[in-house]
């Protein structure tokens, strides 16, 4: 009978799921039954350095321990002894017993990262990295942070710190902020390195930052008719832009926020079938149109156009006859037209 | 005893109102039902040391009920003396703010909902306005829009009941007529909020798919075939059907004040708020539209002849026109003269190529409908040649406005009377430059803050659009104003530093003031829910109450809500 663990890693206070097995082998071939325990010890080569009773015991062929962080004496658990009998079906006991002792090392930090972005992680504008770190086996206290930021560019970059960082409210965690500024979109890679004691724990992550979109039309009143159909327009309306989808020229505009700026609107009108004409200083979200200034049953094609910081004094790539315009060909549309029938 | 609860349970908690959700589960659900809410006084409550707000439990269940009650403010729990029925509570309302109160009723094998009631506590000193909130839901959201009316306490801050938005439901049918698919444009306008209207289109298979409330809709169905009537017919939840008709034919004559026949005029008619169809006179002057005739109705009929005529539009409100006759419209006799000798200068320059819009408004003794007399309003477009002169157009020898477009969006308005005779010229003064600081109630420039030109009477009939500017970093905007022109000038900050200011100008010859302040501010907070779960992205408007015309859908304040499903806005201070 032996005992037997197949992960070469080294143990540590904390460690969750370390494993045992018994190497079992009767000269009779008869069954036999195992008793597993497991003692948490300061130096395991001498019993009396070890608790009295055992942390787990288990009468399985496998033997999966999690490693506590204190003895009973409230102490560091220093290494574990590793016991195992074994009984054959006809009472005939395994001899010697077996067992190991297995060293146990410091608990290494342990680190959980999560990264917000008010601005869709756009390049230019911060992220916000919160790293939760704590230690098994120490105060977190004796924990120290390093943050190693690589841009796509593998440049130099330094983060800087997040101010007022909420804490996490069970006392064996901490938490640090830390600020990224992109200057370029890509992947950017970070490591974060906990050491506690001279044991180290790195975590990689990436932050993947984007370029700043086109805006997106995304609710208009009233709603723009579909291809064919026109709008009855009844009674002095105000077409309105209600929504635009942009991660720094939002509509309705963000006011206060040193990042953002309101969505830029282009209007036009076209009357049956003359030229479209500018609304020359529209610029506003809304147009408002009166019937009585037309004639009934007039055809009326009222045009809105979103422009951001990126795009705005530049034509849509459509041509004039085009309802709706998307820059990137897809569902995000930068211009809607009404099609409206005067009543 | 003065009692502050503590409630592990806090999280469940959706404020649905009195007596409709058990936050704990519905293991007992199958249990007798009994119904709990809570009454409060007083129904007003100020802010005052010596306010005391009292809360009853209002329990209808067989057998004898106990009672658990919490109050908070905001986060915080408000303590609060029980009765020795424990049915009542008593509680401070030295603090203006909303009160959250709940109750928790158990009665032995009956199932109770929790309770929950907002109180509103006010500033002293503090007024009251009205305001209608209107809401739409985030884009790929199945909550349709909603429109109510909310009252806003006055004071620093205010936060208003949750604004639910219930999810709606996929309505999906046929539009017919005779059986035969119809395409059109429907309007699906909630009992309960006709502002928080649905707009959607059938196409020539018929077919509509809508999300809705589920709760009866007035529809308004406009069909694109001039054949059918428009009309409002009534949806209820479970209808997929809904029917038009030719309708009514409603006929008429356009004639002049010799009684010669009129072609080409447009004829439009709304009944009881439903437009017909669009006619126009033939040769004879006969017109025919499709219309819903109801007795006693108001109807508004407008008749525009062709421009070449050079007379009015008439209009007609009435509610004693006989529609089921034939309608009869005829001008009176209007002297009308050709403005083609007028010259559009600048001072001495002449204005080739400028647009002029030639307005007349509310003029009388132009004609009947139907017998009655009718109001005459004019708009005509004309293009000066490169010379400066106006063509050949003809407009009734009255007193008129000219709206001047020297070029694209510099306007000028002017007298134009033809009463006596046909003006030389036109001026057309350059606009008016200004500029004007935003301020925050308080003092200091509000840098981004806007200004939005709304134009009014001719300026805003010849099709003058409304500009915006933003301010500087000194809160300073330039605007440039048409001379002779009306407008509304509406200050507005998105950041919410202060409210809504609406400044009306007439006739303006000179530039304004050196600076606007915006108004005093309540701080309005509300959380957009669907009844359980806030709904963050949601656009809230706060729109005014009374207003008429495009006023009604302009917004006082607006944003979106954040991830908590909150939104503060600022609105000029009740």
């Amino acid at each position: 009978m032996d005992i037997r663990r197949d992960d070469a890693n080294a143990v540590h206070r904390g460690d969750l799921g370390v494993k045992f097995f018994a190497e079992l082998n009767d000269p009779d071939g008869d069954p036999i039954r195992v008793q597993w325990a497991a003692y948490a010890c300061t130096d395991a080569s001498n019993v009396g350095d070890c608790d009295a009773t055992p942390f787990a015991e288990a009468t399985t062929a496998d033997f999966t321990i999690d490693v506590p962080v204190l003895r009973a004496t409230n102490t560091h658990v220093e290494s574990l002894l590793i016991a195992l009998d074994g009984v054959d079906a006809l009472g005939a006991a395994a001899r010697p017993g077996q067992q190991t002792i297995v060293p146990v090392l410091d608990g290494p930090p342990h680190l959980r990262i999560s990264k917000t972005s008010k601005y869709k992680f756009v390049a230019g504008t911060p992220v916000e990295l919160f790293i939760e770190y704590g230690d098994p086996d120490d105060s977190p206290d004796d924990v120290t942070i390093d943050v190693m930021v690589t841009p796509p560019s593998l440049a130099t970059f330094t983060l800087t710190d997040l101010a007022n960082v909420p804490q996490p409210t069970d006392p064996k965690l901490k938490q640090i902020g830390k600020v990224l500024t992109a200057s370029e979109a890509g992947q950017w890679r970070l490591a974060i390195k906990g050491t506690s004691h001279g044991v180290e724990t790195v975590v990689p992550d990436i932050v993947d930052v984007t370029v700043d979109q086109p805006p997106c039309l995304a609710e208009l009143e009233p709603v723009v008719p579909p291809a064919g159909a026109q709008l009855p327009l009844i009674d002095p309306t105000l077409f309105q832009v209600l929504v635009v989808d942009d991660e720094l020229d939002r509509f309705p505009t963000v006011g206060g926020d040193p990042f953002m700026q309101p969505t830029s609107f282009a209007w036009s009108l076209k009357r049956g079938s003359g030229a479209r004409q500018s609304l020359t200083g529209a610029t506003a979200n809304a147009v408002d149109l009166d019937p009585a200034t037309f004639t009934p049953g007039e055809l009326l094609e009222l045009r809105v156009e979103a422009f951001d910081r990126n795009t705005v004094g530049q034509p849509l790539p459509c041509s004039d006859d085009e309802p709706s315009c998307s820059i990137q060909t897809n569902q995000c549309k930068q211009r809607l037209t009404w099609r409206i029938e005067v009543r | 005893m003065r009692i502050a609860v503590v409630s592990l349970m806090l999280g469940l908690w959706v404020g649905c109102g009195a007596g409709d959700k058990n936050p704990i589960g519905d293991s007992d659900a199958n249990a007798p039902m009994c119904t709990a809410s809570i009454s409060f006084l007083p129904a007003e409550a100020v802010a005052a040391p010596d306010t005391v707000i009292r809360a009853e439990a209002v329990v209808d269940a067989t057998g004898v009920p106990s009672y658990q009650w919490f109050v908070f403010r905001g986060s915080a729990m408000v303590p609060f003396d029980l009765a020795a029925t424990n049915d009542v509570i008593t509680f401070s309302g030295a603090t203006a703010g909303t009160y959250d109160v709940f109750l928790r009723v158990s009665v032995p094998d009956t199932f109770c909902p929790e309770a929950h009631v907002q109180i509103e506590v006010r500033e002293p000193g503090a007024g009251q306005s009205p305001f209608r909130i209107h809401a739409i839901a985030p884009a790929n959201a199945t909550n349709p829009a909603v429109s109510s009316t909310v009252i806003v306490d006055g004071g620093s801050t205010d936060t208003l009941p949750d604004l639910v938005m219930p999810k709606g439901t996929l309505v999906e049918g046929n539009l017919v007529a005779n059986s035969q698919p119809v395409a059109a444009y429907l309007r699906f306008m909630p009992a309960t909020g006709r502002d928080a209207a649905v707009e959607t289109y059938c196409g020539v298979a018929g077919q509509y798919s809508v999300m809705l409330r589920s709760e009866s809709h007035d529809v308004l169905v406009i069909p694109f075939s001039s054949a059918l009537a428009p009309r409002i017919v009534t949806w209820r939840p479970g209808m997929t059907s809904l029917a038009v008709d030719s309708g009514d034919s409603i006929t008429g004559t356009v004639r002049n004040s010799a009684g010669a026949p009129i072609g080409g005029a447009a004829v439009t008619m709304t009944i009881a708020g439903v437009p017909a169809t669009i006619g126009a006179t033939d040769a004879n002057g006969r017109f025919s539209i499709q219309g819903l005739v109801v007795a006693g109705a108001e109807v508004v009929v407008e008749v525009t002849p062709p421009a070449s005529t050079g007379l009015p539009r008439l209009t007609l409100s009435s509610t004693s026109l006989d529609l089921t006759a034939d309608v009869a419209v005829q001008y009176a006799a209007l002297t009308v003269r050709d403005v083609a000798t007028t010259l559009v200068q600048r001072g001495t320059t002449a204005l080739g190529g400028a647009t002029v819009s030639i307005i007349g408004e509310a003029l009388a003794n132009v004609g009947t409908i139907g017998g009655i007399a009718a109001i005459g309003d004019l708009h005509v477009v004309v293009t000066a040649g490169g010379n400066g002169r106006l063509p050949t157009q003809l407009a009734p020898a009255r007193a008129l406005t000219a709206v001047v477009e020297a070029g694209p969006g510099d306007y000028a308005v002017a007298a134009f009377d033809l009463t006596a005779g046909v003006p030389a010229t036109i001026a057309s003064p350059s606009m008016i430059a200004s500029t004007t600081t935003i301020i925050a109630p308080g003092g200091g420039g509000l840098a981004g803050a806007t200004l939005d030109l709304v134009p009014r009477s001719a300026l805003a009939r010849a099709g003058a659009p409304t500009v915006r500017l933003i301010a500087n970093g000194a809160g300073t905007v330039n605007p440039r104003l048409a001379n002779r022109a009306d407008y509304d000038l509406r200050f507005s900050d998105p950041a919410g530093r202060g409210g809504q200011r609406v400044v009306a100008i007439d006739n303006v010859t000179s530039g304004l003031p050196a600076s606007h302040a915006l108004l005093p501010a309540t701080l309005v907070t509300v959380k957009v829910t669907d009844g359980v779960n806030s709904l963050a992205g949601a656009l809230v408007q706060f729109r005014c109450v009374g207003c008429a015309g495009v006023d009604r859908a302009r917004a006082i304040a607006e944003g979106a809500t954040g991830i908590d499903g909150t939104i503060t806005l600022a609105v000029p201070r009740p």
